[in-house]
């Protein structure tokens, strides 16, 4: 079977949600820590939760047209 | 003959204690110093102090209005009205139409819960909570108010942009924690760049000053806080 980075599994779900939370919380807690912030922390989560929408869609549309 | 014998102690009573009565009132001590004839001025109840070498000072009563110099007295607590500012000084309670007090210093101003009570004897503030429990109140609102700002990188915290700070206690079982809970609406940017707004709390310890707790919404860990300018 051909690999796709955008065809969802269980796997590359919980990995993004993962990555989504810990980089959450790991801005929180530099915040919280060092009362530093920057937007830059903020990148990973943005990505994981566009990573997320893109592939479900993705993956809903190629499973149909199978 | 009898009536008039038994008026007599009456009277004498009535006189004296007309008498304590004058003499309670405020009246100015004026202190002559014999030697350099320097006269200075105290306020008191109706007599003068005892002042050791006695000798070289003169000591006579005059009416407080004669008092050259002197600062007035200290206002004496009034009653208990609504809208009426209780206890002078550099802190003062006020009574809201609601029946809840407010205790105010310099900038600040901090609402007690409701049912809560607040006492001040000489320079102790203590809260009575609706809860039964009763702490001494050693932080003004001001300076709770200033660490809490620091805390949430906040510049101000102005009752018309909808910030309020509460006094309440917040112990569980048989602590009791006064706190004060700052709450405001502030800017935020979820992702770093989707602006939005997000309510902010900061209680902090009545006792020591120091931060108990900040509450945020659940989503506040996505999104950035600038700092305001």
């Amino acid at each position: 079977m051909k690999r796709n980075f955008f065809r969802i599994n269980w796997k590359k779900f919980y990995i993004a949600v993962l990555i989504i939370f810990l980089s959450g919380v790991i801005h929180n807690l530099i915040y919280a820590v060092f009362n530093f912030e920057d937007a830059v922390f903020l990148i990973l989560p943005f990505l994981g939760i566009l990573y997320l929408i893109v592939s479900g869609v993705y993956s809903l549309i190629v499973r149909k047209k199978k | 003959m009898k009536k008039a014998l038994m008026m007599i102690p009456i009277l004498v009573f009535a006189v004296f204690a007309l008498g304590a009565f004058v003499s309670a009132e405020e009246t100015c001590c004026k202190i002559t110093n014999l030697n350099n004839e320097k006269v200075t001025y105290e306020i008191t109840n109706g007599e003068c102090p005892p002042i050791p070498r006695a000798a070289i000072f003169s000591f006579e009563i005059v009416p407080l209005e004669e008092c050259e110099g002197v600062p007035m007295p200290p206002e004496p607590p009034r009653e208990n009205q609504a809208n009426k500012i209780i206890s002078p000084g550099q802190y003062r309670f006020e009574q809201m139409e609601n029946k809840r007090l407010r205790f105010m210093h310099e900038n600040y101003s901090a609402m007690c819960e409701e049912g809560c009570n607040l006492t001040e004897n000489q320079t102790r503030i203590r809260a009575y909570f609706a809860n039964g429990r009763n702490a001494e109140i050693k932080i003004m609102p001001d300076v709770a108010a200033e660490r809490a700002l620091e805390r949430l990188r906040l510049k101000n915290c102005i009752e018309a942009e909808n910030c309020t700070i509460e006094l309440k206690d917040v112990g569980e079982r048989n602590e009791t924690l006064p706190v004060y809970e700052l709450q405001r609406e502030r800017r935020a940017k979820i992702f770093g760049f989707i602006g939005s707004k997000m309510n902010v709390k900061a209680q902090v310890n009545a006792e020591n000053g120091e931060i108990v707790k900040v509450k945020k919404p659940l989503w506040a860990f996505l999104a950035s806080e600038p700092q305001e300018e």
